[in-house]
């Protein structure tokens, strides 16, 4: 039971960090702060697991990494999308709407 | 994919650097978040604070950013290794006793695979060995592989060399070893020499180490270019490394050759048991040998030829051009070339058409140290199931602690991986010097060069199976010792109920008793067989008999000198006090070579399609069936009045005249050899008892003596009857030859030596089965052995028990003893069936027994009972020792 909910929690927050990153390359705070300034507060990504998740995209290829300098000119690591990354992205999307579109019909009948 | 493995590389091997990157990123982190909490409004102090506690443990993400790296089952694994190595610090005799009955089984296994390695796997130390082919003459209905294919006579070696389309070049040599007779300050010397074509050097891309390898008009033009290539061993043991040597002159059967190079020092021939002192031009074979038609005779098969393959040619198309240039060949000279295809096979050290036969008994060899390395892991995992045990209450606490069931797995089992490689590396050093040992099996009069060193092949095969051992004996205890219920096993915990307990390992030691008693019967089978071939009657006496190796034509006799010579060598050898007859023979029975001629006899039709019956033929001297000790049943033998110019006479043997004469006496009676123009008559004088020809284990079959004065060849057999010390006499006969000729040189030796090669068979698998089934028994019982002293260490307080009550020494012995008698007889009870099923593919190998032979069966059950009873009184007499008091105390 608390595996299946950890796993989804997961994979959103994957498909989260890849759409971030569609608008172009940002480091790992930058992430964070937007995923929460677009969802409006409602989701708020626990630093905790983003690290991990981040390290664990690049090792699959989906986001690849480099040094450079933030806005107020320090030392940054930047990710950004691969090709792999860009057909990751559309496809766990496909299957977030799907499932989404799922759970509504299910919540509209009852 | 790539980037993956990069990224996993990375950070294996900049550890410190990937560690530096995540604390920068996680500090940049942790500074943003703090000036956003500064702008926020917070002091520094609670925007700092805040900003710590919202990313939520920085060495646990830190870790988990470790772990997506892949690099943390690296970092365990080093970990592991160290706690490994730790443990069986801890522990040396349980280390040691493991780490010496697996290295006894890995290199039981690597000594044979070196032996394998040598004959189909090494190939010779020559440019792009690949791009080699062998070409063999394929006899169409011609018995097994090995007799099928013949070498190529010369004629057709040029025909192919000059016709093919597939080979950019081909080069042929003398398949057999040629002795010369190296005239060294007077003395001859036998020198082992190979006849080669003139681009055998060029073809094969070895360039010579000192002065120059054979120019191509070397090899075209007989009898003008008298030149040599010396190897390097023989360069550096014989002519003391001179560096001088290039253009001195070196003396082979009287022929002066002056030496043109010295080839490289891992260049020792192309084939197996073949290592050439000297290597030739073909085109002074004729002058060499005194034989004019060497070079142009079309039915001696002498040559091996090897084409090196023109780039994008496939050997079938090679062998497909070749059959092309066969059936050529086969309209041209009918005669001697219609029942041959062309066969080629990839170049080995060992022949090609030899490879099967060789590779049936290296794969029966292969299997019983397989088995014999099985007994030694079975050792192995019961050490460890029995150490796992004792480890129970260390990894019960581990794994409350937090370790995980993979991690404790993986920690074992790398314990065990460790025990396998330390016991690799003392396999490695073991085979490097048991691998030698198997030449020690070849007999001395088979006059085979050999050497057999292991190389990176049997290294890489030695990591290999020991890492599949360690892998194979750590599994189950690793398994076992993971398994566990904590609760239990935190307690306090006394073990009971001994071998019940230990279900798996008493399965381990009826297995290793059940492949034990296979492996002795085995050898038990052959070592019966041995004894057979040994006592059985050859037809002639063994003991007391010299014999000596002599060739003429090396040294240009003529016919006349060579009969001269012989003449006065028999009568030179006659008069030495000890000898008390002397005679000649050629060939010799139970040797190398054999023959056979084709008779007909009045009244009996030849079988369909056959122009006469085939029987074995030997021309021996006057006074032969004396010397060798065999009755002559009938008439009498060859004197010396039956020489040129009278009646040609025959004897023949008693399987013979029972098939053509099977109611008259044959003395007297006439058979004809040959046909047409050829066609000689041959006129019975007597007929003697059955002998044994080609192999000790043959049927009798017709045989036939030609008296040697009636023909003459420049090869013979010296054979003399001596009345005592045979090695006294060798020098005396020696001394005669020498005397006669000190150029000629003999081989010299006993006839229980020639012998030694018609037991060659027989001796090495029983040897060799022999050892091997011994290891097996000697680690069979240290399992055996060590399981019940396992158990009785268990059942210490269940024995004091007992004996409290009144259990005597002779109770506690049965019951111990009981329980290791039981899986011994459950194991020699699967052994014997399986014995039963398996022997049958040794019958090929024996003489005189039956596969299934009863004694050799009943003497191996009793043999093992017996041993086994010993191996579990020792353990069973320290059960007996048990004081109740002190045991029933310590509770």
């Amino acid at each position: 039971m608390k595996k299946t909910q950890t796993d989804l929690l997961q994979g959103t927050l994957d498909l989260l960090v890849l759409k971030t990153l569609q608008s172009g390359p940002t480091h790992g705070w930058d992430i964070a702060q937007r995923i929460q300034q677009i969802s409006q507060d409602v989701l708020r990504v626990g630093q905790g697991s983003l690290y991990p998740a981040l390290h664990r995209l690049e090792a699959q290829g989906w986001i690849a990494s480099e040094w450079g300098a933030s806005e107020n000119n320090r030392k940054a690591k930047y990710y950004k999308l691969t090709a792999a990354g860009r057909k990751q992205l559309s496809a766990e999307t496909e299957t977030w709407r799907r499932f989404t579109g799922a759970v509504e019909l299910i919540l509209k009948t009852s | 994919m790539l980037n993956k493995l990069r990224l996993r590389l990375r950070a294996l091997f900049f550890k410190s650097k990937m560690e530096e990157e995540l604390d920068e990123e996680v500090r940049f982190h942790l500074e943003r978040e703090i000036e956003e909490n500064i702008a926020r409004g917070m002091t520094p102090e609670e925007a700092r604070y805040a900003a710590i506690r919202s990313f939520g443990g920085v060495e646990r993400v830190k870790e988990e950013s470790r772990d997506v790296r892949g690099i943390r089952l690296l970092e365990e694994l080093w970990q592991d290794l160290r706690f490994g190595a730790r443990m069986l610090r801890k522990n040396p005799s349980f280390t040691a006793i493991v780490v010496l009955s697996m290295a006894l089984g890995l290199s039981a296994n690597a000594t044979i695979f070196s032996f394998v390695n040598e004959l189909f796997l090494r190939p010779p130390a020559v440019e792009q060995p690949n791009q080699l082919l062998e070409v063999w003459d394929h006899q169409r209905q011609g018995g097994s592989s090995f007799e099928s294919h013949h070498p190529l006579s010369y004629p057709e070696y040029e025909y192919y060399r000059d016709h093919n389309q597939v080979f950019s070049e081909m080069l042929g040599f003398d398949s057999d070893p040629a002795f010369l007779s190296w005239s060294r300050r007077g003395q001859g010397e036998m020198v082992q020499g190979q006849y080669i074509s003139g681009n055998f050097f060029s073809c094969l891309g070895i360039k010579a180490a000192l002065g120059r390898t054979f120019a191509s008009e070397e090899g075209r033009t007989p009898g003008i270019h008298p030149v040599v290539v010396l190897s390097h061993a023989f360069w550096q043991q014989q002519l003391g490394a001179d560096p001088n040597v290039i253009g001195s002159i070196v003396t082979l059967n009287g022929i002066s050759f002056s030496v043109i190079g010295i080839a490289p020092k891992d260049f020792v021939g192309l084939m197996v048991g073949v290592m050439p002192d000297v290597w030739i031009p073909l085109m002074m074979g004729p002058q060499t040998t005194h034989d004019s038609a060497l070079l142009t005779r079309r039915s001696g098969h002498w040559i091996l030829g090897i084409g090196r393959l023109k780039p994008g040619i496939t050997s079938i198309q090679a062998s497909a051009d070749l059959n092309l240039l066969a059936r050529q060949l086969a309209q041209a000279f009918p005669k001697e070339n219609e029942m041959y295809d062309a066969a080629v096979f990839p170049v080995r050290l060992l022949p090609g058409p030899a490879r099967g036969f060789v590779g049936a008994f290296s794969s029966l060899l292969m299997v019983v140290v397989a088995l014999v390395l099985m007994i030694a892991c079975a050792n192995a995992t019961s050490y460890l199931l029995a150490q796992a045990t004792a480890r129970r209450r260390e990894i019960a606490v581990r794994s409350a602690l937090g370790a995980s069931r993979s991690r404790l797995f993986r920690q074992t089992l790398a314990e065990s991986v460790l025990l396998a490689c330390l016991s690799g590396g003392v396999a490695w050093a073991l085979t490097k010097c048991t691998a030698p040992l198997l030449l020690l099996l070849k007999p001395q009069a088979l006059p085979l060069r050999f050497a057999i060193s292991p190389d990176y092949r049997v290294f890489g095969f030695t990591l290999l199976i020991s890492l599949l051992a360690g892998l194979l004996f750590g599994l189950a205890p690793a398994w076992r010792g993971t398994k566990l219920d904590l609760v239990t096993s935190l307690k306090y915990e006394m073990g009971s109920g001994g071998i019940r307990k230990s279900r798996l390992r008493s399965l381990l030691v009826v297995g290793q008793v059940a492949i034990c008693s296979l492996l002795l019967v085995g050898s038990g089978l052959c070592l019966r067989s041995l004894l057979n071939a040994r006592s059985v009657d050859p037809g002639f006496e063994i003991e007391n008999r010299l014999i000596a190796n002599l060739n003429v034509s090396s040294l240009g006799y003529s016919e006349a000198q060579g009969k001269a010579f012989y003449d006065n060598l028999i009568e030179r050898t006659k008069v030495i006090p000890g000898v008390e007859s002397v005679s000649l023979a050629n060939p010799l029975p139970l040797g190398m070579a054999s023959s056979s001629v084709t008779v007909n006899i009045e009244g009996h039709r030849p079988p369909q399609g056959e122009k006469g019956f085939g029987v074995g033929v030997m021309r021996v001297g006057p006074d032969y069936f004396k010397t060798m000790g065999t009755t002559v049943l009938r008439g009498r033998e060859f004197s010396s009045h039956d020489a040129v110019g009278t009646p040609q006479v025959a004897v023949i043997n008693e399987e013979m005249a029972r098939r053509f004469w099977p109611d008259r006496d044959p003395v007297g009676a006439g058979l004809t050899m040959g046909s047409g123009k050829e066609e000689q008559r041959y006129e019975i004088v007597g007929v003697v008892k059955n002998g044994k020809y080609r192999t000790l284990g043959e049927r009798p079959s017709p045989f036939l003596y030609q008296s040697m004065l009636q023909t003459y060849t420049p090869k013979e057999t010296l054979i003399a009857k001596i009345s005592s010390n045979p090695a006294l006499l060798l020098t005396a006969v020696q001394r005669e030859i020498s005397a006669l000729d000190p150029n000629l040189v003999p081989q010299l030796g006993t006839l229980q030596e020639h012998l030694a090669f018609a037991l060659f068979p027989a001796r090495i698998t029983s040897v060799l089965l022999g050892v091997f089934g011994l290891l097996a028994l000697a680690l069979a019982l240290a399992g055996l052995s060590g399981l019940i002293a396992y158990s009785v260490s268990q059942r210490t307080r269940e024995i004091g028990i007992r004996m409290a009550l009144g259990a005597g020494t002779r109770d506690v012995l049965k019951l111990v003893i009981g329980e290791g008698m039981l899986l011994t007889l459950i194991g020699i009870t699967a052994g014997l069936a399986a014995a039963v099923g398996l022997t049958r593919f040794l019958s090929g190998l024996l003489y005189g027994v039956s596969a299934v032979d009863p004694v050799t069966f009943s003497v191996i059950t009793l043999l093992l009972i017996g041993i086994a009873l010993l191996a579990c009184w020792i353990p069973a007499r320290r059960a007996t020792k048990v004081d109740p008091m002190i045991v029933l105390r310590s509770e």
